[in-house]
């Protein structure tokens, strides 16, 4: 959050509850105090007359394409401009340029406003990159269904070519620049009342010169012997059009104006299959459309936006007169659902024959799919395996076996070749006296790890081959004491106490493992050990080198005497089930915890070793001192 | 009933079937979420000003949002800051409680002389009340700054602290080299965004 200083923003508290805020007029502000409704103007294009520009309109708030006339312009083409304007906005189609605004800019220079369009033309469109010839026939369509509107609103446009054409990037096809187009004021009937009065929108082009775009100019545009202007020259135009996106060229093109016209005059031109591999139906349509004599042209656009549409859906188009074997390949090509049932019926009879074969491969191919789908399960599992492993170690070192067990056989069936894993169940099976499981785990593992225990292992697996059994209490002890290894010793020790029934038999090994293992610095042994009712009399005292209990934590110990030893700390004392202890002289410092344990009454200690006892002997007043 | 009220809350404010109403339902953990953030900061500073220390301050209002949890369900909400009242009072007796506890732990002659409780009912509870009024008021205040602050550029929010903090558009204009138009209309906007948006929290929230 913004550091900022609260006290200065409590009044907005206030003022925000009384509802004295005023409204946000940002943008009525704005465009009411709008003086320069465009800025920020970028040449895009430039035509005869006139210059395009890109620019910000600010009432709108958006990108525009401004058209202003040429500097040099004379106030004679400002009417002609602003008819051109209105004859487009009268346009109103998916596929016609929309105009937005038309008006007289500072410089007292009509001007007129119009989408912008983020593309280009049709003509570097397909300069650009080979493209589909059915998504060519789709723009195609879209550009026939604009003129055809315009022609039902009696408008021509008369100056059609792919660089008047543009697309954008998403597949928006507009008609532009109808800077020629004309009013024709047919008898047909209209189909919309409204129309432009020709009288007023066609004066300014009836000036004799030749207007439009050599190239794609039809032969009544130059010379007036082939007829007036009209609907049909549109269409041959398109034919021109058509002509471009088989080829990628203009039919009457040539560097030189004059030999482009006459070209034109003289229906010299190369058929677009002499050029490249065209389509014939195709080539047929765009041929008639090209006729020289407007009466062999299609009669209108909707005719020929007929024919192309026949094309894209399998038909035969009329121009191209199709025979009896044309048609039939087009029936099955149109027809893809029936003839490909057809082909199928065919290979279900074909197919019974190498059912067999195929089941076979089938089954395999599966086999194959479900081996590596096991393997990536694997895989996926594997990164497990280390944690497992560090659970095992956690649980090992509680001496809580199963647990350990559990974990470590998870890590190594997660990753088979965690070397850790089985190092750690290798052990653990070892100080589970489950020798044959332990080799088993040890045969993951190269020879010369854990040599010795590995061969101790195989020895021992000799005596007790069965994995349920257990050890006697002598070869224990004997085990005990081979590892060299205090921590073996003490894991092989708990196991086998929390396994074992026999008192007797844990008294064995419990002395065995306080006497050998743990406190080997005492030399000489002077213990009184008794058992009444389950329960243990025990005498250590005077041991003055014993140091650790350990091996007393499983044993039943009702009365215990370690006065004069150098145990220092009541750690594996406080679970036996306690009646009386002698701590007299030893290194206990704090003896506080003896009295949680419940069943203690007496506790022997030393004159003045522990000043300040009385005080905690509130807490547990059963217990006497001595 | 709840027909009634839910009429009188369409009415008052229309979005108000929210946070308060979707909190009751107690497994919609999102909205529990929600909760916690607007009022855990405005629970503790209420604490704070009742002269709790920062550690019991934070265990009290631990306290005082699970109390809420355990009643929210039961609780019959009506516009015009009942809430408000409630979750004040709660706060208020929780830290009462705290303060009576305190002082039967600790030795009884001493605590009674400097325990805050005392000092607390010395002070007026219309005072404890104006305190908690003005801290809700910087509460949710600051939230709608928090809110706001997403819908704008870090360049327009310094300009509008900095205004707050007394720089007039002049020295603004200079210091961010825009005209004082601007200025004006970057300080206009980020206003009316958190004054709508404090006057949302107020009215949802309380």
């Amino acid at each position: 959050m913004t550091d900022f200083k609260l006290h200065n923003f409590q009044e907005h508290f206030k003022l925000a509850i009384a509802g004295t805020t005023p409204p946000d007029l940002t943008l009525y502000n704005e465009i009411q105090g709008c003086t320069e409704r465009y800025s920020d103007f970028t040449k895009v294009g430039s035509g005869g007359m006139k210059d395009v520009y890109s620019c910000f309109d600010h009432q709108t708030s958006r990108i525009v394409a401004m058209a202003c006339l040429k500097k040099t312009a004379g106030k004679e083409k400002y009417e002609r401009f602003i008819q051109e304007a209105h004859i487009n906005a009268a346009l109103e189609h998916p596929n016609i340029i929309p105009i937005h605004d038309v008006g007289v800019n500072e410089s007292e220079k009509p001007f007129f406003t119009m989408k912008y369009i983020n593309g280009c033309s049709l003509e570097s469109f397909c300069k650009k990159e080979k493209k589909a010839l059915v998504e060519l026939m789709q723009i195609y369509l879209k550009i026939c269904d604009a003129i055809a509107y315009a022609h039902s609103k009696n408008t021509i446009h008369l100056d059609l070519k792919p660089g008047n054409i543009q697309i954008d990037q998403f597949g928006e096809v507009l008609v532009c620049d109808w800077g020629l187009a004309k009013i024709v004021n047919t008898s047909a009937k209209s189909s919309d009342s409204f129309c432009l009065d020709p009288s007023i929108y066609n004066d300014c082009t009836l000036d004799g010169l030749i207007k439009g775009s050599p190239g794609y100019l039809a032969p009544e545009q130059i010379k007036e012997e082939f007829g007036s202007k009209d609907q049909s020259t549109d269409v041959f135009a398109l034919g021109g059009i058509l002509y471009f996106l088989l080829t990628n060229k203009s039919p009457f093109g040539s560097d030189d104006l004059k030999d482009s016209l006459n070209k034109t005059l003289d229906e010299d031109f190369q058929k677009p299959s002499e050029l490249a591999a065209v389509n014939k139906s195709l080539e047929a349509v765009c041929l008639k459309a090209l006729s020289q004599k407007k009466e062999m042209r299609y009669a209108s656009v909707l005719e020929l936006k007929q024919e192309i549409n026949s094309w894209l859906c399998g038909y035969a188009t009329k121009a191209e007169n199709a025979g009896f074997i044309k048609s039939l390949w087009l029936l099955c090509k149109r027809h893809k659902a029936v003839s490909s049932m057809l082909l199928l019926f065919t290979s279900i009879t074909l197919g019974f024959f190498i059912e067999n074969y195929q089941t076979e491969k089938k089954s395999l191919n599966n086999l194959r799919l479900y081996v590596q789908e096991k393997e990536a399960k694997e895989r996926n599992s594997k990164a497990e395996s280390p944690r497992l492993v560090g659970l095992a170690q956690l649980a090992l070192e509680e001496s809580n076996f199963d647990k350990a067990v559990n974990y470590i056989t998870l890590a190594t069936l997660k990753d088979s070749e965690n070397l850790d894993a089985w190092k750690l169940k290798a052990r653990l099976h070892f100080y589970r006296q489950e020798f044959s499981a332990s080799l088993k785990a040890f045969s993951h593992l190269e020879q010369h790890m854990y040599r010795r225990t590995r061969e101790a292992t195989e020895k021992l697996a000799i005596i007790k081959p069965e994995d349920t059994q257990m050890l006697d209490t002598k070869h224990l002890c004997e085990l005990m004491v081979s590892t060299k290894n205090k921590f073996a010793a003490k894991k092989l020790f708990d196991f086998a106490s929390i396994n074992t029934s026999s008192l007797e038999e844990q008294l064995k090994f419990s002395l065995f493992y306080l006497k050998e293992i743990e406190n080997t610095k005492v030399k000489k042994w002077t213990e009184e050990l008794s058992v009444s009712e389950e329960l243990i009399e025990l005498d250590l005292s005077g041991h003055k080198k014993l140091a650790s209990l350990y091996g007393l934590r499983y044993l039943p110990i009702g009365n215990l005497n370690i006065a004069d030893s150098s145990i220092n700390s009541t750690e594996n004392i406080l679970k036996m089930p306690l009646r009386e202890i002698n701590i007299r002289n030893t290194q206990i410092l704090d003896p506080v915890p003896l009295f949680k344990v419940k069943t203690l009454k007496v506790v022997y200690i030393a004159k003045d070793q522990y000043p300040n006892i009385k005080r905690f002997q509130k807490l547990a007043d059963r217990i006497q001192l001595n | 009933m709840t027909g009634t009220y839910q009429k009188v809350e369409d009415q008052f404010c229309p979005t108000r079937e929210t946070l308060l109403l979707k909190v009751k339902n107690r497994d919609d953990e999102k909205s529990w979420e929600d909760f916690v953030h607007y009022y855990k900061a405005f629970i503790f500073t209420v604490c704070k000003k009742m002269n709790v220390n920062h550690h019991d301050s934070e265990e009290i209002s631990q306290k005082v949002l699970l109390k809420l949890w355990h009643k929210l369900p039961d609780f019959k909400y009506s516009p015009g800051g009942r809430f408000r009242g409630w979750l004040c009072m709660v706060t208020g007796n929780t830290v009462k409680d705290f303060f009576r506890k305190e002082s039967r732990l600790s030795d009884k002659a001493q605590a009674v002389k400097e325990s805050p409780l005392t000092s607390m009912k010395q002070t007026e509870q219309p005072e404890i009340n104006n305190m908690m009024l003005e801290e809700w008021e910087k509460h949710i205040t600051s939230l709608a700054f928090e809110t706001v602050e997403q819908s704008f550029t870090q360049r327009v929010l310094d300009i509008f602290i900095d205004s707050n903090n007394g720089l007039s558009a002049d020295e603004l204009s200079k210091k961010y080299e825009l005209t004082v138009n601007t200025i004006y209309k970057h300080c206009q906007r980020v206003r009316v965004k958190l004054h709508s948006e404090i006057r949302r929290l107020h009215f949802e929230l309380s």
